[in-house]
């Protein structure tokens, strides 16, 4: 008859590298000397030597293991949470582990871009300048098929700006400085400052006058003229006046940006490649598992308790496939379902007190706990009493 | 191939009685075969003159009817029935074969196996003869109904002085 006779712990384990499922620590001296006594710690809290524990090592050493891992990925998804707006967008290149963090400005200014582009003052989309010519007698204008066709491959252009006014009035508006046309030259006369250069006015003037009649000469244009204007609609341009022959050939300009660039999402990075090997979410932010050697005291004493749960609700696992099992004569209920159930409480509480000790160490916690001593300090210090001074 | 009452889950249900009834419980028997060879019979066959081989320990489950006091023709008699239940690998371990006739020493009286049940089959297959393998199932206990019986009979321990040396010479039924 074949059988099989499965060792169970024996009372003592021999870590040996590759003894655990992923190896992620192995290599580690601090946690080959440390897997022995957490599995005999483990054992231990199960019951033995009083009982015996149906696990074997290897078993100990996987829970040991996987402690150690979701140790580090609470610490590693605290971690993001806390930083995810200072480090998004930043090179994947070189991992963060173990690494301080300082907080940057760099995201709100890129979100902050997006409306300087549309303001014109800034953002990160490339303004840039076209030209149409005129043509005689036509007043309308598909910049679109004028212009994005072949310098744009088509792409929806988004017009910021027009070039087309009147010539500045400035341009036909005597030199103020001159004296002439504004009407003083008379009262100039009169203080005997007449005869000198044309060029010289010895009349302060405040310059609310000449912004006034550069006003002046501007609605003149409006009102009494043909006044340069213009109309875009779906970046169909219509000007007026109408262009005569001889404005044919001019160019009327217009800034724009295209759209597309405006809408792109992916962001360059450092070597200009739009939108990758940067960090784009939670899962590519360069995290590695802890180093065990480094973690500290407190931390260590976390990862035993957890690996102590695990290894409960593995034993719960092994002694609950079966709900009874037969003794002679008769049959017995094993505790499978309680350990399972002792290990679930267990795990969850100490993942819940870790994660309130995390929460408790984040920039916002340590801000408001500052703060809060702070008040309390100035309000011990308020009941101190100020001495009388007797001069 | 069935999925369940693989050799693992065996050895785990036997790893697990093991610790419940040798170290838990720890009801221990000794068990005297008996030696048919050295047994002598009288003219009707029966053993008039029977003898065992050492007792061996055994671990063991004991359910016990109380002492019964009957009136018979020479007056009055103890009786007392017991079942002996057996891990069946702790014979099969030793390569010992319990029959009708053996006996068992427990609590200060011998108890001769009336009958014995080898029929705790679990998943229905015992490995030994099971179509599916010797991979699977396990015949796992052996239980023993017996009887008291008179210590005279046995030729193991003296009636009236007991086994010990400084009080009476060995070796006696044994």
């Amino acid at each position: 008859m074949a059988r099989l006779d499965i060792a169970i712990w024996p009372g003592s384990g021999s870590f040996f590298p590759g003894d655990t499922p992923f190896g992620l620590y192995d290599t580690d001296t601090v946690f080959q000397s440390d897997a022995d006594k957490v599995a005999e710690f483990s054992a231990k809290k199960l019951g033995y030597p009083i009982t015996d524990i149906e696990m074997q090592a290897n078993q100990f050493f996987a829970c040991f293991e996987e402690s150690v891992t979701e140790y580090s990925a609470q610490v590693n998804q605290f971690r993001i949470r806390e930083t995810m707006l200072d480090v998004k967008g930043f090179s994947t290149g070189s991992s963060f582990t173990g690494k301080e963090i300082t907080p940057t400005l760099g995201p709100q200014i890129a979100i902050a871009e997006n409306y300087g582009t549309e303001a014109g003052s800034g953002g990160n989309v490339a303004y840039k300048s076209g030209s149409i010519s005129f043509v005689a007698d036509e007043q309308d204008y598909d910049l679109q098929k004028l212009w994005a066709k072949d310098n744009e491959n088509g792409n929806r252009l988004v017009i910021t700006r027009v070039y087309y006014e009147a010539t500045p009035a400035i341009t036909r508006f005597f030199d103020p400085y001159v004296g002439t046309g504004v009407g003083s030259q008379q009262m100039l006369d009169g203080f005997g400052f007449g005869n000198y250069s044309p060029g010289i006015n010895f009349l302060l003037m405040p310059v609310f006058a000449d912004a006034l009649r550069i006003q002046a000469i501007e609605f003149n244009d409006q009102i009494r003229k043909s006044a340069f204007s213009f109309m875009l609609r779906d970046n169909q341009l219509k000007i007026f006046p109408r262009p005569e022959k001889n404005d044919a050939g001019t160019k009327l300009w217009f800034e724009y940006y295209v759209e597309a660039d405006r809408n792109n999402p992916l962001r360059s990075n450092d070597n200009g490649i739009a939108g990758e090997g940067v960090i784009s979410d939670y899962s590519n932010v360069p995290l590695t598992n802890l180093t065990y050697s480094e973690i500290n005291s407190v931390g260590k004493q976390w990862i035993w308790k957890y690996a102590a749960a695990l290894a409960k609700e593995l034993l719960g696992a092994v002694r609950s496939k079966y709900g009874t099992i037969p003794i002679p004569n008769s049959e017995v209920s094993l505790d499978g379902a309680t350990l399972k159930s002792e290990a679930a409480s267990e795990k969850e509480q100490l993942i819940t007190q870790l994660r309130e000790t995390l929460e408790a160490t984040s920039r916002q916690r340590q801000l408001e706990m500052k703060r809060e001593e702070s008040e309390n300090l100035q309000q011990s210090l308020n009941r101190v009493p100020l001495k009388i001074y007797i001069g | 191939m069935p999925l369940f009452s693989g050799a693992r889950d065996i050895s785990l249900f036997e790893k697990l009685n093991e610790e419940l009834i040798n170290s838990v419980i720890q009801t221990e028997i000794f068990f005297y075969k008996l030696v048919l060879d050295e047994t002598g019979d009288n003219v009707y066959g029966e053993g008039t003159d029977k003898r065992y081989y050492a007792g061996i320990k055994l671990p063991t489950l004991v359910d016990r009817s109380n002492q019964q006091y009957v009136e018979e023709a020479y007056g009055v008699d103890l009786q007392q029935a017991a079942v002996f239940s057996f891990l069946r690998k702790e014979f099969t371990k030793i390569s010992l074969v319990p029959e009708v006739g053996d006996i068992i020493e427990w609590d200060k009286a011998y108890f001769e196996i009336d009958s014995m049940v080898d029929n705790q089959i679990f998943g229905g297959k015992d490995p030994d003869y099971s179509l599916a393998g010797g991979m699977h199932g396990s015949s796992h206990s052996i239980i023993c109904t017996t009887h008291m019986t008179r210590m005279s009979r046995l030729n193991i321990e003296d009636v009236r002085y007991g086994n010990e040396p400084s009080d009476y010479d060995f070796p006696k039924g044994i």
